[in-house]
This record gives C-alpha cells, sequence and structure tokens, in this order.
C-alpha cells in the first residue's frame, strides 16, 4: 500500500494528468495525428509512463509538498493525484504525519499551548538556582 | 491543410504536447499499470489557438518556428481555382 484515499480507503485505483507527445503529419490535405515513433520506439507510449512513474514517486517521496491545504474543505488535498473510485483528491500515504483534519490554525495552536510554554519558562527561570533547604 | 517549418523547411513530421487525465492502479508487486487514458485538449483547439502554435515543434529539427497553413488554395487566382474545377 502506497497511497490512499481517505474518503473511501481505495489505495489501488488512481487517476493523475500526465503530459504525453502526439506526432502530426499533414498528408495530401489531411491532418493525421499518431504516436510519436523513432524507429521502432514508440516514444508516445515511453514518455506517458515514463510521466506516469515520475509524478507517482514524487508524491510519495514528497508527501507533504504534493499536497496543498484547502480551507474550504478543512483538509489537505493532493495536488496531483485523486481517487479513482470516488473522486476525492485527498489522497496522501498511509499512516501520513499530513493527515487530513490534523491542520491547526497558528493562533490556536499558540493559545492551547499557552500554559505549557509559561511551565516552560517558570523552569527556566529557577533552573540555575540551587534549591533551598527547609531550616530545621 | 499544410504544416511548415520555418527552419528546416524539409519535415512534414511535427510534435505536439497534449495532457492525458490517466487512470492507473498499484499492482501488488508494487509497479504500476495503465487502465485508461483520457485527452483533457482537443487537438483541433489547440492546432487553431494561436498560443499553443509555439508547442508545436519540427521532429527533424526540434525548431518552434512552424507555420500553418489551414487552406493553401485559399489565395489561388480564379484561372488556377477553374482549372483545378475542370480537372
Amino acid at each position: 500500500m502506497q497511497l490512499i484515499c481517505s474518503d473511501c480507503w481505495n489505495y489501488t485505483y488512481f487517476e493523475v494528468d500526465v503530459e504525453t507527445l502526439r506526432e502530426l503529419k499533414a498528408d495530401s490535405g489531411q491532418l493525421v495525428v499518431q504516436d510519436t515513433k523513432f524507429e521502432d520506439f514508440n516514444y508516445s507510449e515511453s514518455m506517458l509512463r515514463d510521466n506516469l512513474n515520475d509524478i507517482v514517486q514524487y508524491v510519495i517521496k514528497q508527501n507533504g509538498a504534493a499536497l496543498i491545504w484547502d480551507p474550504e474543505s478543512n483538509s489537505y488535498l493532493n495536488n496531483y493525484i485523486s481517487c479513482a473510485r470516488c473522486g476525492s483528491k485527498r489522497v496522501t500515504k498511509p499512516y501520513s504525519s499530513w493527515h487530513s483534519n490534523r491542520h491547526q490554525n497558528l493562533d490556536k495552536e499558540l493559545l492551547a499551548n499557552q500554559k505549557e510554554f509559561t511551565e516552560l519558562r517558570k523552569e527556566r527561570k529557577y533552573a540555575d538556582r540551587l534549591p533551598v533547604l527547609w531550616k530545621e | 491543410m499544410r504544416i511548415d517549418c520555418l527552419s528546416c523547411g524539409k519535415s512534414n513530421q511535427f510534435l505536439l504536447p497534449l495532457w492525458t487525465s490517466t487512470t492507473f492502479k498499484f499492482n501488488e508487486d508494487g509497479s504500476l499499470s495503465i487502465l485508461h487514458v483520457k485527452p483533457l485538449e482537443i487537438l483541433e483547439e489547440k492546432i487553431t489557438d494561436n498560443k499553443s502554435l509555439r508547442e508545436i515543434s519540427c521532429k527533424e529539427c526540434g525548431s518552434n518556428e512552424v507555420d500553418i497553413v489551414f487552406n493553401e488554395y485559399e489565395n489561388q487566382d480564379d484561372d488556377e481555382v477553374s482549372a483545378l474545377e475542370g480537372l
């Protein structure tokens, strides 16, 4: 399992936009469109497969970089790959730290951690002092 | 219709990049299989669109200096047209 859809849990079928190359040939007034071939090598097919593989490997490797935050749906969306079953763009690596619902506003995060930070600062303030012994 | 390469003038084969929506699946061994390929751009529109003209390149020399003549008989004299019609 390399990618998973957070909406329908599909981990097999996906869609991606890939650029490929076609050959145009103007022959006796007609336009012929066909695969690009250099001798016996089909360059159109090869380019499609290579580009597909490149995008998929990029998304798997740079998981976070391939995601964009969508404020409307309040979740991360994959910029390149979508689910072929439900059409959702909430496609990530499994066990990704970029979980769709994990995004938190910085102000809210700071506010939530304010108390902990205050405790931390107090620790630092008294950290260089020796403990006071109780007088008998 | 005629396509001319303004750089080498020899080739009648040209290359045009096109975006496609590709449906694929992960196989058990981690490899990819392509299930379906759907073009996202209409070829005719792309050829007639002047903005996309620079994307067409000559297969022989790779030059983007390409001229497309959609109706090569458009500028013919009346005599030539009537002669062709007579044939």
